[in-house]
């Protein structure tokens, strides 16, 4: 039990009942605030008071009292209005009474949720825009609908199809598709299930994606078959187009390969039953699945309402058949296909969760934005009022900003096409918001003036929010840094348009693969390699230095090796620091800058000479030249000491891969190196070396939005706390350095986290001081500047 | 207030007011009340004349350096209905009873 103190004020629990009394005083009618209020704290006093003398404020005693001074609010509202009724009334009165700020308030907040509402949203078309796979924006899904009798979308008849194709004008093509499973194989042999669609003829050109091998004429029967059980169950084989399989016991002729990555619809399909035309399996039975394609220039509404005619064309000519069905006219819905976002979905969470933040800071900044709105007539900082202003601004200001997100929508969608239907009221708010918001509030303090009582929170509570706010922002300067680094210096070689091949196992598989690459069209170079950046792990192997010694500290040692042709270096489009690349067989090699460095003097490595102890022998290599440092992969690997040999002199027991050097259009080239090899062994490595950065771009994302979060808390929190700086400067002191050491307690780990980066760097460590220093120091200043009154600052607390 | 429409709660407050207890707490203490309860009872039994309430002396409270106390006494019209009340209570218990 600890020791009494000497007044109830220096118990968190009595402040904390007290801003609760505050709070509640609002809502009592101002006639008989003054000796509510009186009672109330008296009681609570002699409470604290008695119990804490006699040494028995435990901490049940504490909670009944604060659950006693619950009660105060109802008490309030009850004299206020002697029912809930009351609390709106509150609600509205504060609302009048001051309407130029109740405006602000409802401005602000429907501005925020609009503005970070568009920017989201803008966010998502930009990365939208940017998917590389995604599916053409004129490709749509065609959709039958009853309003009337409430059926949203349902697939359309075959009849209605069939109208469709021979009436239309604003399709380029029109496909149907039904899904279902066929067995593959003979059934006298073995047979597998394989997820099918049967499609008409013009499928494929719908999607503007004709097979790799082979072709869908439209007038005939036959099969398309998915590019990985082309390879997995056809071994490849370039000549089976023509050739007859068996599906669900029937013989049916390959017509073609599908590319790659086509696996619509469901993105799981592996193979595609051609016809010519669909038969109906009855009048106005509707089970067919339909797509189109757009003509250039013609919005899916123009196509919308000519397919409602053809289709009302038909319902009129088949009223029994058609209005028959559920008593309702059908209409036509045109839908696009595309799914917007798709393969960024992580950077859209991380997007998503910082607007959550960006929420939460901006409805803190609102609120003290309130409570210093209605510091002027009184000396409360009253929780209940702010909040029953918040209350009736927020519903108000929800309402105003989905108008102000409609608005902008039907803006956006006049000049970005890409923005579709996207109703722009996603649940996102952006750093934007925040920005607003705190603007608005520094605003709103210099109109209103800042609290006249200072609420302070526990010392604890202040120590920990600074300790907090100290590693946040660390983190957040030491993720930047090494986001920073990251990208500014490259992976040490050019990845755009670069594609690795692993070994499946048999060298002979990936030279005849490498071979057939070789001939191939927008094909640059290829060459062979053991330990790929981004794909391999690096092996090392002991050498011996010819003349040790010439730098004291380093005897033979090992090194990181790769076993390279020598267009290698070429094809990966790394840097040549010194000397020349490989060029034929012999006993050469090529270290990397880091090695040079570390084990011969500035420009002393050319010529010199390395005993290799390789698994099969030794043998001594030459140093012909110099490469510049490659990243290996997440992290790891920038400047270590590496080794580039012949492929000739062996591969050190590891398995060879191919990289591939492209020119043209990558995409094409892409489908063309997967024909020769599996789609799953194709690597982009760009998309390897941007996935190594993702981590530190979405932490430096998240941490930002953290970081924003805690800036604002510390100018809010300045604000109340400029009466009482120096004890909340000795706990800012406190949780700085208590920050500061868990910081210095986590720079191991973070070393490995961050890419040559050290969290305990001055520069690092100067931005926090001056981030987390600054706000505050601001805040205590801002008062001061703007309250024209400053002395409002020192009035006393009542009690 | 109705002297017929007397609660049980607000028996319990004039029970404990006739019994001595004068500040809010002490009669949630003696009725094991909320305070979200007792306080607007208080407040309604001021109104209808049925307790009364003042301020304690300062000199008191300043004595005992604490703030003073608003305390709560019953009336006499409060102690009347607070008998009519119990009568009430009173009769209807040997029906239960039986």
């Amino acid at each position: 039990m600890p020791p009494p103190k000497r007044s109830p004020g220096d118990y968190p629990v009595f402040r904390l009942c007290a801003l609760t009394l505050a709070g509640a005083s609002r809502i009592v009618p101002s006639r008989r605030r003054f000796e509510w209020r009186r009672e109330w704290e008296a009681e609570v006093w002699t409470y604290v008071h008695s119990f804490a003398q006699a040494g028995r404020l435990t901490w049940d005693r504490q909670l009944d009292l604060f659950l006693r001074c619950l009660g105060a609010i109802r008490h309030a509202a009850w004299l206020r209005g002697r029912s809930a009724a009351g609390l709106a009334r509150v609600t509205l009165r504060e609302l009048a009474a001051e309407p130029a700020w109740a405006g602000a308030l409802i401005l602000t907040l429907g501005l925020t949720l609009g503005i970070a509402g568009a920017v989201f949203d803008l966010g998502w078309v930009a990365l939208t825009l940017r998917d590389p796979d995604s599916v053409d924006d004129r490709v749509v899904r065609i959709w039958n609908s009853a309003p009337a009798a409430e059926i949203d979308r349902t697939a359309l008849s075959v009849e209605e199809f069939t109208r469709f194709q021979h009436a239309n004008r604003t399709l380029e093509h029109i496909a149907a598709f039904r899904r279902r499973t066929v067995m593959l194989g003979d059934p006298a042999a073995e047979t597998t299930p394989v997820k099918a669609a049967i499609v008409t003829g013009d499928f494929f050109a719908v999607f503007r994606r004709p097979p790799v091998l082979g072709r869908t004429p439209a007038d005939q029967a036959g099969v398309v078959l998915g590019y990985d059980l082309w390879w997995t169950r056809f071994h490849g084989d370039p000549h089976i187009v023509g050739q007859p399989i068996t599906i669900d016991g029937s013989g049916v002729l390959v017509r073609g390969v599908a590319a790659a990555d086509f696996r619509f619809p469901r993105g799981e399909t592996d193979l595609w039953l051609l016809t010519p035309s669909i038969p109906s399996s009855g009048a106005g039975e509707r089970g067919l699945a339909a797509i189109g394609l757009l003509r250039h220039g013609v919005q899916r509404s123009t196509a919308q309402r000519e397919l409602t005619g053809v289709s009302l064309g038909l319902q009129r000519e088949s009223p029994a058949v058609y209005f028959g069905q559920f008593g309702a006219t059908w209409e036509v819905l045109v839908d696009p296909l595309s799914r917007p976002g798709r393969g960024y979905e992580p950077i859209l969470f991380v997007l998503m969760g910082a607007s959550v933040v960006a929420v939460l800071a901006a409805l803190a900044c609102v609120l003290a934005m309130a409570g210093h709105g209605r510091t002027r007539q009184g000396p409360s900082t009253g929780i209940a009022a702010p909040m029953a202003c918040l209350s009736g601004a927020a519903i108000i200001a929800v309402a105003l900003g989905a108008s102000a997100m409609t608005g902008a929508g039907a803006l956006f969608q006049s000049w970005m096409p890409a923005l579709g239907q996207r109703t722009l009221g996603a649940p996102g708010l952006c750093f934007i918001a925040g920005g607003t918001v705190l603007a608005a509030a520094v605003i709103g303090a210099r109109r209103r003036g800042f609290p006249g009582e200072p609420v302070s929170l526990p010392p604890l509570v202040q120590i920990l929010a600074v300790a907090s706010g100290v590693i946040l922002l660390s983190l957040l300067a030491g993720f930047g840094a090494s986001y920073g680094r990251l990208h500014a210096e490259g992976p040490g070689f050019q990845d755009a348009d670069l594609y690795a091949i692993p070994s499946a196992g048999r060298s002979g598989d990936l030279d005849r693969v490498r071979a057939r690459l070789q001939r191939s069209p927008g094909v640059v170079a290829v060459a062979r390699a053991t330990g790929l950046p981004y794909v391999d792990g690096s092996a090392s192997t002991t050498f011996e230095l010819e003349n040790p010694g010439v730098r004291a500290g380093h005897p033979a040692t090992s090194a990181a090796v790769q076993f390279v042709d020598p267009d290698y270096f070429g094809v990966m489009g790394m840097k040549l620091r010194g000397g020349r690349w490989l060029d034929t067989a012999s006993a050469e090699v090529v270290v990397s800058a880091a090695m040079a460095t570390r084990f011969w003097a500035a420009g002393e490595a050319l010529g010199k000479r390395i005993m290799l102890y390789l698994p099969e022998r030794s043998v001594w290599v030459t140093v012909v030249g110099i490469a510049g440092n490659v990243r290996r992969g997440t992290l790891g690997g920038a400047g270590i000491a590496e080794m580039y040999l012949p492929y000739a002199l062996g591969n050190g027991g590891r398995a060879p891969a191919l990289v591939v050097r492209t020119a043209m259009n990558a995409d094409a080239v892409a489908d063309y190196i997967r024909q020769e090899v599996p789609a799953s062994r194709v690597i982009r490595m760009d998309t390897r070396v941007q996935g190594s950065e993702a981590p530190h771009r979405n932490a430096t994302v998240m941490l930002a939005a953290l970081a924003l979060l805690v800036v604002t808390g510390g100018v809010v929190s300045g604000y109340h706390s400029a009466n009482g700086w120096p004890e909340s400067a000795m706990a800012a002191a406190v949780g700085a350095l208590v920050g500061l050491g868990a910081v210095w307690w986590m720079s191991p780990t973070l070393t490995d986290v961050l890419y040559r980066t050290k969290i305990l760097d001055p520069g690092i460590l100067w931005a926090v001081v001056l981030v987390a220093a600054g706000s505050p120091v601001v805040a205590g200043i801002l008062p001061r500047t703007f309250t024209p009154a400053g002395g409002r600052l020192a009035r006393p607390y009542p009690l | 207030m109705s002297r017929r429409g007397l609660g049980s709660a607000t028996i319990l407050v004039l029970q404990a007011l006739a019994g001595g207890f004068r500040y809010g707490f002490d009669i949630m203490d003696a009725t094991e009340l909320p305070s979200g309860s007792v306080y607007p009872i208080l407040s309604k039994l001021e109104e209808s004349g049925l307790a009364r309430s003042a301020w304690e002396d300062a000199r008191i409270a300043r004595r005992e350096k604490r703030p003073p106390r608003r305390y709560y006494t019953i009336t006499a019209a409060g102690a009347e209905a607070l008998r009519e009340a119990m009568k009430r209570m009173t009769a209807l218990a040997p029906r239960h009873a039986h």
